[in-house]
This record gives C-alpha cells, structure tokens and sequence, in this order.
C-alpha cells in the first residue's frame, strides 16, 4: 500500500468509528469498564475509612509514599495512584473482557448483524483464557519496556528525574510501539477463535504489515489522554491554588476520555481488521 | 469452562476475609486522614479571614468555630492518651491537629471580643495538652498576652512566669532552641520599664538573667544556650549597663562556634566600647584583631567602615579616608557599606572645609550607590549645606535638583516605601526653601497617597503647623489635627494635637 492508500485507510477507519457512535450499545463496554474505574476513583477517594484503609493504606504505600498518606498531599499523588491501581490491576483483570466484547459488538454492527453486549460478553467469557492470556502477556511486556526506560533515562541519561514531562512524553511514544504487535489479539481469538500462540502470531503479522497505520491509530487518539496525563502532573498545583475536588473531577473526566478514546481506537481496529482479513 | 464455576465455599471464604480485614487496624492512619481532612478544609477558610479580618464577622466567626469544633469532637484529647492504640507519631500528629484547633478557637473568640471565652478556651488546653508541650505552651504564651491586652498585666507576669517554669525553652531537643520563650523573660522586663515601674522593671531583669544563666548552665553548648546568653546580653543593653554586656558578651564568644565570620557579637562588643564606654583604642583592637583572624570575610567592609569611623571621631581625617577608602575599592559587592563609607568620606572633606571635594564624593553616592539611604538623602543634604551657609543661589539650584530627583523616584516608582520618602523629602526640601504653599501641597498628596503609612502622623503635623503660622488658614490647620485625632487617638501625637485645637478654637472669633 503506498502512503496515500495507507493515508486514507487509516482516515476510513477513524470514520468508521465514528459512523459507529450512533449505535448507543456499542458504548456499553467501554462504559461498564469506565464504571469499574469510577468505582476504583470512589475506593481511593475513601480509603481512609475502616475497613478499607487496612487493604489500602498499605497498597498506597507501595505504589507512592508515606507522604500520600496525609491530606491534601494525598490528591498530589492521586493522579499517579490511579494510574498504578488500573495499570496493575484493572487492566490486567479485567480489561482482556471488555475489549474482547467490545471487538465482537464493533464486527457484529460493521457486518450488519447483532450488537448485543450481555452475549458478546458472554462469548468473551467463554473466551477467557486465551483472551485473558494475551492481556496479560501484553501488559507484561509493557511493564517491563517501561521500567527499563525509567532506568536507562534516570540512571543512565539521567534527564528522566530531571524533566517527568520529557519522560512521559518520550515513553508514551515507544510504549505505543510495544503495544502496536498485539493490537489485533483480541479479534484474532473471538472473531477467528484463534489460540493464544494463534492469536500473537496472527497479530504480530498483521501489525508487521500495517505497522505505520496501527501506529497511528493507536496513537493519535491517545494524544488526547497524553495532554491529560502531562496536566495532571501540576496535580500539586492544581491541589495549592483551587482545591482537592478539581483533582477528583479531572479524574472523572479522564476516565470519560478514556472510554472515548478506547471506543475510537477498538471501533477502528477492528474495522482495520476485517478489511484486512475478509 | 469448569475453571468457572465458583465453588460453594468461595462466599463463606468471602465473609471471612471481610472479618478478618474489620478486625484488623490501620495503625490510626485513617483517622489521622480523616482530622486533617476536616482541619484543611476549614483551617483555609481562617487563613483567609486572618489575612482580611474586616471581612470575618460574629456570624462566620461562630461557623468557622462550630467546624473546628467538630474536629475536637471527633477526636477529644482524652482518645489521644498513650493507651490509645494509635502509634506515637500518629498520635502526636492528631494531638498537634485539635491542639492548633482549640487555638484557633480560642483567637476566634478573642476577635469576637469575647475575652473570658478565649481565656476559658486557652486554660482549657493548657490542662489538656500537657503531652504536647509545643501546643501547651502557645496556649500559655497566648493566655499571658490576652492577660496583657486587657489591661490585666500582673496576671499577665504571673501567666509569663508559669510559661517559663512548665516549658522548655526548646522545641522537642535543645538543637532547636525556642526563641519566643527566650525572649520573654527580656519582655516582662521591658515592659514594666515601659510602664514607668523602674523598680519592678530593675527585679525583673535580674529574674530574667537568673532564668537564661539556668538556662546556660542545663544546656550548655547548644543553640539553646547560646541564644540565652545572647538575651543576657540584651538584659544588660536595656539596663545600659555596658561593662556588664561586655562581659555577658565575652561569655557569649566563648560561646559561639568558630566560623568564617567575624560574630555580630563582636561587632556589638566593640561598638559598646567606642559609642557607650569612651574606649576607641579597645574598639579598634576588637577590629583590627577581626582583620586578622578573618580576612577572607566579605563582612570585613563593616569592621573597616567602623576603623575609618573611629578615626573620623579621633579627628584624623586622612586615616579615616584610607580605611573608607578601602570599603569602597575592596567591597564593590557591598553597596550598603560602601555607600555609608562613601557618604562618610565627603562628610571627612567637608569637616576639612573642602566642600567642592565633598560635593564630588556626595554626586558620586547618587551616580554610583542608587537606591540607597545615602543617595536618598544627599539631594537634601546638598540644599541644607548651601542654606545653612547663606548661600541663596546654590541653593536654589539644589532645590531645584533635588525636586529633579525625588520627584523621579515618586513617578518611577510609585505607590512604593521610596516613593513614599521620596515625597517627604519633596515636602522637607520647600519647607527649608519656606515655600510653603508648595510644601503643604506635597504633604497633602503624601496623606491622600500613603493613608496607612508610619509617616501620616508626622506629615500631618507638619501639615498642621504649616497652614496654622506660614499660611494663615487656621480653618485648615485645625481639620489637619482633628485628622490626627481620627486617625490615630491614642498616639501621642493625638495629645499635641488636642492641645492645638484647643488653642486654636479658643483664639477664634
């Protein structure tokens, strides 16, 4: 595919996303997800209280420091909190569920069939052990990319303590590149019912030969999530100058962004999928 | 997927754990959470109101008490005790959070007015807070104060004395020492010599040295103790019993740890001898011996500006130029200094009758040292040297320059503490030119300009005395002091000013 074709195949695809926003229940995953996420935001927003704080104050401690433990310091580190508690453990639980639905409601709507969200979730159950296998296998991958580059840019180049902007900033953009490989895991194992190494070989070739266009389709909506992510690291600021609350709300809306921008990104490849493969 | 199904025992597994984590504690972490949560939110709100007190009325005084009141509810002092499970930190945290809660009640009722209830409230943690010393004894201090501005001054001494006597002078270790204690034995005694009581004052000042020599003694080679010599000093500084602060001071350099720097010690010792004890000659081995032993010290521009001094009052005036001389050459990064040095050179030329050198030395301050107090006050200076000598022409081109000068610093800095003197000194320049009209003219901008300033009394005394005997608009004068009145009367400038308008309207037709 030359650039021009690659060009347009990558704007059909945002299109068809987009197209899709008028079908509410395609929604549902992603809003079942983000209601998971405001029940993680409630749990920290109260961890204080007994008997939370003896599972909490402990876990807050190993993601961050003692000093999140006091308030208001604690809606400083917030932001970094929540992103820890989904990183390790919301995404890797429970994510694989909601993408995996989500894949077959997109194919169900492009292909003009059912989109119904209790059967394509129970269809992504049934496919749990690969789907969640792959998950995991890719957030793993993620985990350790990102704390090799913590090290080498703290420790070795050094500018990483120095400027956290410059550090999510450049980790955003080679984090994208290691998630790129398993971008079609999820609709190889429920829309072919592939295996596990079925589903990471299928994916792999198939991001190897659209490389630069699942780049981009991972990473130009995710732009909007980055913007958010470098905001909230005034948290402190954010905190000294207006109140805790406004931490809170930019959370909310976060997670709201996030559920859009995941709807974009997983409506688009899948739809970059069944082009690719039917 | 058999892996599915969720077997039969899984809920009871469930209750199990939900028990077991209810039982479990947190190590008093949350509740910690919980009082400084509830002290934030409500301590902001204070803050704003301490910084504009116009805007905290009885109504939100009484709601901002009621909130900090929900805190000591939620966590009296008597669940704060040692047995309380909490760990020590987290229990001294929540001591210091009801404690500072109780406080600020306390300062609530007292800007409501409601004295006895602020004394109630200070008592009342003073018996509760015995565990946290640093709480206890702001409650002491405060107590001892509102004794005092009340007008209660010997249950003020007597709340001063049981704050010295249950509290440390130090805060937590004698590393930290605790300067608001160290200075209250000094104040008792100042006060009672404010007062007029010379002789309360003259046995208070002894109690406060036998208090800090204790102190000395318990604590010796600490922060703590050297700053109790340092108030031992300063009892003899108010005393005026200079050989005794020079030997207080002597102590207090044995005291100090050597460093790069000359102590300001020394520098006080060696002026008490030259300005309090006529011995130049001791003063000037005090400096020279500082040259000596710290002669890469950047404070060595005060020791030769203090050399160059001496001689100066020796009347050796070449000697005292050289030491000048050499502030300015070797400190260029001391304005400060270097423009004292500066000014007390062109002073040494014109007490030689050299005036054209000295008004040299003089435009060099303006050109070279800006936005010194020497530079602001060279213009006038210039102007009253030609007035006193009877020389009318210069003097008129000196006025002239110096209404140049103060009136750029009012345009180009205005609203400012220089524009402020800036126009003072317009004022003082007309009336040593007896213009009167004018000089009443920049006083009345400098009231309307600078209402809160501490010149306003001044200015509008002058004001006053200008339109009552140069202007002839007795009308005027007598609005000028009644504004004294108004504006500040309990001063003592009020009590001038009732007199003038006394005299004033009984002269009236």
């Amino acid at each position: 595919m030359d650039l021009v074709a690659r060009i347009n195949t990558l704007l059909w695809t945002w299109i068809q996303s987009l197209r899709s926003v008028k079908r509410i229940s395609l929604f549902f995953p992603f809003l079942l997800f983000a209601l998971l996420q405001f029940g993680l935001l409630l749990l920290l927003i109260f961890f204080y209280l007994p008997p939370l704080s003896v599972l909490l104050i402990p876990l807050i401690r190993l993601f961050s420091m003692e000093g999140a433990l006091h308030y208001p310091q604690f809606y400083f580190f917030m932001p970094g909190l929540f992103s820890q508690f989904n990183g390790w453990i919301l995404n890797p639980l429970i994510s694989w569920l909601f993408v995996g639905a989500a894949t077959l409601m997109f194919a169900g709507w492009y292909r003009g069939g059912p989109v119904k969200t209790g059967p394509a979730l129970g269809r992504a159950m049934k496919r749990a052990l690969p789907l969640f296998t792959v998950g995991l296998a890719e957030w793993a991958v993620i985990r350790v990319v990102m704390l090799l580059f913590r090290h080498l840019s703290t420790s070795v180049l050094k500018w990483g303590a120095q400027s956290p902007r410059l550090f999510i900033l450049a980790g955003f953009f080679i984090g994208i590149v290691f998630i790129v490989p398993f971008a079609y895991t999820s609709a190889e194992v429920v829309l072919r019912d592939r295996g596990i190494f079925g589903a990471l070989r299928g994916s792999f070739g198939l991001a190897r030969r659209n490389l630069g266009l699942t780049y981009l389709l991972f990473a130009v909506p995710s732009l909007i999530l980055l913007a958010m992510n470098l905001f909230l690291q005034s948290a402190p600021i954010i905190v000294t100058r207006t109140s805790p609350t406004v931490i809170v709300v930019l959370l909310v809306f976060q997670i709201i962004m996030t559920a859009a921008v995941n709807f974009l990104i997983v409506g688009a490849l899948t739809a970059l999928y069944l082009r690719t493969t039917e | 997927m058999h892996w599915f199904r969720i077997d039969r025992r899984f809920p009871w597994l469930l209750v199990g754990m939900a028990l077991a984590v209810s039982c479990a504690r947190d190590e008093g972490l949350g509740d910690r959470y919980r009082a400084e949560r509830l002290y934030y939110q409500t301590n902001k709100l204070y803050q704003t109101f301490q910084i504009d007190s116009r805007q905290l009325d009885a109504e939100r005084s009484r709601l901002l008490r009621e909130s900090f009141g929900r805190i000591i509810e939620e966590f009296p002092a008597s669940s704060l005790q040692p047995s309380s499970g909490y760990t020590d930190d987290v229990r001294r945290e929540l001591l210091t959070i009801t404690g500072v809660s109780r406080l600020n009640i306390a300062d609530l009722f007292l800007r409501e007015g409601q004295v006895d209830s602020a004394i109630a409230a200070y008592r009342g943690i003073i018996a509760e807070y015995q565990d946290d010393p640093s709480i206890g004894s702001r409650a002491q201090y405060s107590l001892a104060m509102v004794y005092q501005g009340s007008g209660r001054w010997p249950e003020a001494v007597t709340a001063f004395e049981t704050l010295l006597q249950d509290y440390p002078p130090f805060q937590e270790t004698p590393q930290r020492p605790d300067e608001n204690i160290l200075s209250i034995p000094l104040y008792v005694a100042s006060t009672f010599l404010d007062r007029g009581d010379s002789l309360s004052a003259g046995e208070y000042f002894q109690k406060a040295r036998d208090y800090l020599s204790r102190v000395t003694a318990q604590w010796p080679e600490t922060p703590t103790a050297r700053l109790a010599q340092n108030q031992i000093v300063n009892t003899y500084m108010q005393q005026q019993r200079w050989p005794s602060a020079v030997s207080a001071l002597e102590r207090l350099m044995v005291m100090l740890e050597e460093g790069d720097d000359p102590p300001d010690a020394l520098f006080v010792m060696a002026a008490l001898y030259s300005d309090r004890l006529a011995e130049p000659d001791r003063a000037l081995g005090i400096y020279e011996d500082m040259l000596q032993r710290y002669p890469d010290s950047e404070r060595l521009s005060r020791a030769l500006l203090a050399i160059g001094q001496l001689y100066f009052q020796q009347g050796d005036l070449p000697e005292a130029r050289r030491f000048f001389g050499r502030v300015i050459e070797e400190y260029p990064q001391d304005p400060g200094t270097g423009a004292a040095a500066q000014y007390a050179l062109a002073l040494s030329y014109e007490f030689e009758g050299d005036w054209d050198k000295a008004l040299n030395e003089f435009r060099w301050i303006v050109d070279n040292y800006p936005g010194t107090r020497e530079a602001f006050t060279v213009p006038l200076y210039i102007l009253e040297h030609y007035r006193r000598y009877g020389e009318e022409a210069l003097a008129q081109s000196a006025y002239q320059q110096a209404l140049r000068t103060y009136g750029d610093i009012v345009a180009g800095q205005p609203n400012t503490p220089s524009a402020l003197q800036a126009q003072w000194h317009i004022a003082q320049s007309h009336i040593m030119m007896t213009s009167w009209e004018e000089a009443a003219e920049a006083l009345e901008l400098l009231v309307q300009t600078y209402p809160q300033s501490q010149q306003i009394l001044p200015a509008l005394m002058h004001l006053g005395e200008i339109y009552e005997s140069h202007l002839d608009r007795t009308d005027r004068a007598l609005g000028t002091y009644q504004m004294i009145l108004k504006v500040a009367p309990t001063s003592p400038y009020a009590g001038i000013a009732a007199e003038q308008i006394d005299r004033l309207q009984e002269a009236l037709p």
